[in-house]
């Protein structure tokens, strides 16, 4: 783990990344990488 | 209940209901009222009327009887009625937490009135008293500040008593009534009358005397003596005198003003009035007849008022320039001071329940304000009420937090009322007609006043009608609590009550099987919590069967075995509750209350329990705030209850009397819900009191900690706060450590450059959205130019296939169209063939392609449509050809 990003500052984290994205802790990860596929197929598409 | 049957069935027996001893010493005679047929008793041998306005004029505007204002009058009554025996009780909120079935404080006698599985209850705090209750009702809007009487916001005075101890019955209440009316007020003996009338409500009812003087209406003695439970009536073991009079109208008849308003209001409007125009003398005469309105019996305002208009001689045009200003300012000045009340009660505008009322009351005051170009803010307003008001109501502040409430609700209506136009135009465009329907339910689902509409179409030459009972009609919907759900119900007759040993340390015992029901068990000693109150049920075992639900009906608690066949009645069986799943959701309910007691710390009164969920590996509760909760204040939300957590207060749990629990705690006790019959109080030191029927532990710091995950907007007015507690919010903490570390490594970057690696990917993918919206663009230019449009009667039509999704084929007709031009294209995607339509100004004349496209649909299949202008749908790849054909033969 990076330093700086002890247990409290990862929930914190989580959850301002949850809220930016509108989902929750389970769904963080889905919706980035969803983000970043979605991302390249539109770099393609331009 | 019928009130003319009940007063005609009463009055069979009259003496006996209505001739109090007052009237047998004073030599009042009964008689019957020559216009409106009810008996009334008088000292005038001569009056043939009941004096009841419009049987008898408004006669007291114009003479002032004392030079006491609002506050001034309050004093003398009141000193009067101490002097006799009377407690003076303050004012109970206008928000009405103590009664389920209310929304707001409606009459004086609701703060006593208790609902419990009998029906009503009434349970005074003093015998007799009086209160001087704020009430809100909101069925009057559109009378007031035009019939110079309605209020949404008054002061019911109550004189209330039981006949038992210093209380009294009727012969004293009228006595005393009598008294005040013309010893303190000075009201001449032979100007009042006592008519003959009932009054029914929440199942208690009985009969009255209404009184008046010189047309206007000052009170009604209710002696509420009967109950009616599913058509049985019985005497009621402890009647009560329920006296309540609009307290604005007595002062309004001693300073004999045009109006109440000016009585009620006096320094406000002073202040209001400056720099509006209008003609005094019209408003003068008008006043005098304004006593006989009352739109929700005459449902044609316009035609009304074209009546008055009329009878004042004046043109229609002419009264509402001469009077239209001021009725303005009487209507802003009444919401003002309800929304005051309402707020500074913990009230908040919004888009359900109680808080429709006070969003009608803010969007309609503020729409008046800016219809008549006035130089002051609703808050300007309000701020003047408190000031006004600071001598009997000194709670009244417009502080920084009702500031933020009004103003956050007016950008919202802002927001609504720029989408709004371009309803309202479409709607003018398409030719529709804008019904009373349209206007309700434009007012509900988006909160567009009907002024507006109004306004709107007249730009358009469109009349729209504004029914009179517009408001009254879109209120009405939201007065009353929703019907709860259905619940699970069981057979429960011929059980006896399950005796519960949840609220005790036992977590394993012994117990019989008193029933079984299909799946589900009876015992006659459960530690197993049925779930309620937002608390999920214990699971665990019954004589070594798995407990997979626990339910309660009627004091029996059900309980869902995952094989009943193995338990009979009688059986003696081991019970054993899961104790880390109980252990768990205890922590969570234990956290639920001091989050709440947390969010009204930190945002006001208006922050209520709306609801809750206490699972075992989640939970939320739901709070009234008007606005979204930053990250940084969900934070402090969340420090301020660790603190809570770790500085181990603690946890008391106690049973009362609905009376003693109110009067100890107040009705903050009741943001879970109102219980029938006793109240467990639980009481975390110092920080947080409800009544709740939960499991609880005896210190906050068993709870361990608390993270809050996550909040949402689960509806307007209501934020949802998700969160973790004891257990759960460990094992939370490990998952999110798992998730960072899973980002970063998707991300390609260390843990602590994730935030802003998202931010990127982010921004990077806007850009690349930008880039590929440009090069579809070109792709569209590049592509409309080589197509050729067919001319046609002036129009300049297309139809073509061509490559592309419905975003590109809705770019390349924004590259294409004219006013003269006719589109349509049928694109092609993987999966299916979008069409797209739309037609020039001019064109639009001979074509509307919305309907053209439903008659492509109905032909080759496929779905959609559209307006005269545009028009969009799909179809499947293999009937592209066959749409193609049809189209062009379709436009010829």
């Amino acid at each position: 783990m990076a330093k700086g990003t002890g247990k409290v500052n990862a929930v914190r984290v989580v959850r301002t990344l949850a809220q930016r994205l509108g989902t929750d802790v389970d769904g963080l990860v889905p919706t980035v990488r969803k983000l970043k596929r979605e991302k390249e197929e539109t770099e393609r598409e331009a | 209940m019928d009130k003319s049957a009940l007063i005609k069935e009463l009055q069979k027996d009259w003496k006996k209901y209505w001739k109090v001893e007052l009237f047998e010493k004073e030599g009042f005679a009964r008689r019957q009222c020559e216009k409106c047929k009810g008996f009334f008793w008088t000292l005038d041998a001569s009056r043939a009327n009941c004096g009841e306005n419009p049987c008898a004029d408004y006669s007291f505007i114009g003479v002032r009887r004392k030079d006491w204002d609002y506050y001034e009058t309050w004093k003398q009554v009141e000193r009067f009625f101490i002097k006799n025996g009377h407690t003076s009780v303050p004012r109970y909120p206008v928000i009405c937490r103590w009664r389920p079935d209310l929304y707001f404080n409606i009459a004086s006698i609701i703060n006593f009135q208790r609902r419990t599985p009998k029906g009503i209850t009434f349970a005074l705090p003093h015998n007799p008293l009086i209160v001087p209750q704020v009430c809100l009702r909101f069925t009057d809007l559109p009378n007031i500040g035009v019939t110079g009487r309605h209020h949404s916001a008054f002061v019911m005075l109550g004189q209330h008593a039981i006949p038992e101890g210093n209380g009294y019955w009727k012969d004293e209440a009228i006595r005393l009534d009598w008294e005040v009316l013309t010893n303190v007020l000075g009201i001449k003996p032979d100007a009042l009358t006592f008519k003959e009338d009932a009054w029914a409500g929440g199942g208690a009812f009985g009969y009255s005397l209404e009184y008046h003087a010189n047309g206007l209406e000052l009170g009604n003695t209710v002696f509420t003596e009967f109950l009616e439970t599913n058509g049985v009536r019985e005497r009621l073991t402890r009647p009560v005198v329920d006296m309540g009079a609009g307290f604005d109208r007595w002062v309004w008849y001693l300073n004999g003003t045009l109006t109440s308003y000016d009585s009620a209001f006096g320094p406000v409007l002073e202040k209001m009035k400056k720099g509006i125009e209008y003609d005094g003398d019209l408003f003068a005469r008008y006043s005098r007849i304004s006593g006989a309105l009352n739109f929700e019996d005459v449902l044609d305002a316009k035609r009304a008022k074209s009546d008055i208009a009329s009878a004042l001689r004046v043109s229609v045009d002419n009264l509402n320039k001469g009077i239209g200003p001021l009725q303005a300012v009487y209507t802003i000045a009444d919401h003002a001071k309800a929304l005051l009340f309402a707020l500074v009660d913990g009230g908040l505008p919004s888009n359900v329940g109680g808080g429709y009322n006070l969003r009608v009351l803010l969007r309609r005051a503020h729409g008046l304000i800016e219809e008549y170009g006035l130089d002051y803010t609703l808050l300007d307003v309000m701020d003047w009420h408190a000031r006004s008001l600071k001598a009997m109501h000194p709670e009244l502040v417009v502080d920084e937090r009702v500031r933020d409430i009004i103003e956050t609700d007016l950008k919202k209506f802002a927001d609504t009322k720029a989408k709004v136009r371009k309803r309202v135009t479409a709607l003018v465009a398409s030719k529709q007609k804008i019904t009373d329907e349209t206007l309700v339910t434009l007012y509900d689902s988006e909160g567009v006043t009907p002024e507006l509409i109004e306004a709107e179409a007249r730009k358009e030459g469109i009349d729209v009608t504004i029914p009179a009972d517009f408001y009254a009609r879109v209120t009405e919907k939201h007065m009353e609590e929703k019907a709860a759900g259905k619940k699970r119900t069981f057979s429960t007759e011929s059980l006896a009550p399950t005796k519960q040993l949840c609220y005790t340390r036992t977590l394993e015992h012994d117990a019989v099987v008193a029933d079984v029901q299909g799946e589900w068990i009876v015992l006659d000693t459960t530690a197993f919590y049925p779930e309620g109150g937002g608390q999920m049920y214990d699971t665990g075992t019954i004589g070594g069967v798995r407990v997979t639900d626990v339910q309660k009906d009627n004091g029996i608690v059900f309980h869902k075995v995952a094989d009943a066949k193995a338990l009979s009645r009688g059986d003696r069986v081991r019970c054993k509750v899961d104790e880390p799943r109980r252990m768990q959701l205890t922590q969570h309910h234990d956290a639920t209350h001091i989050i709440n007691g947390c969010a009204r710390a930190m945002f006001g009164t208006h922050a209520w329990q709306h609801g809750a969920l206490k699972d075992v590996d989640h939970a939320r509760i739901d709070v009234t705030h008007y606005k979204p909760l930053t990250e940084k204040e969900l934070g402090e939300l969340e420090e301020r209850a660790n603190k809570i957590v770790r500085e181990g207060r603690r946890i008391t749990k106690s049973v009362h009397t609905t009376e003693d629990a109110e009067a100890k705690y107040g009705f903050g006790i009741y943001q879970g819900g109102v219980p029938w019959g006793d109240i467990r109080i639980v009481n975390i030191e110092n920080h947080d009191i409800e009544a709740c029927g939960g499991t609880h532990s005896d210190n906050t710091s068993t709870v361990g900690k608390i993270i809050i995950t996550g909040t949402e907007r689960v509806q307007d007015g209501i934020v949802r706060v998700h969160f973790v507690a004891g257990r759960a919010a460990e094992d939370y903490e490990s998952k999110c450590a798992g998730v960072l570390e899973e980002l970063g490594e998707l991300l390609n970057v260390r843990s602590a450059e994730v935030p802003d690696a998202i931010e990127k990917l982010a921004e990077d993918l806007k850009d690349a959205r930008k880039k590929a919206e440009q090069a579809m663009g070109h792709r569209a230019k590049r592509a409309a130019e080589g197509m050729t449009f067919v001319e046609i009667r002036d129009v300049h039509v297309l139809v073509a296939h061509v490559a592309g999704d419905a975003r590109a084929l809705q770019k390349m007709s924004g590259e294409l169209s004219r006013e003269d031009t006719v589109i349509f294209l049928i694109g092609e995607t993987a999966e299916d063939a979008p069409v797209f339509a739309s037609a020039g100004e001019l064109a639009a004349r001979d074509y509307h392609v919305g309907r053209i496209l439903k008659e492509l649909f109905a032909t080759v299949g496929g779905k959609g449509g559209g307006t005269p202008v545009l028009g969009q749908g799909t179809i499947k790849r293999e009937k592209i050809e066959e749409a193609v054909e049809w189209l062009k033969e379709r436009v010829k």
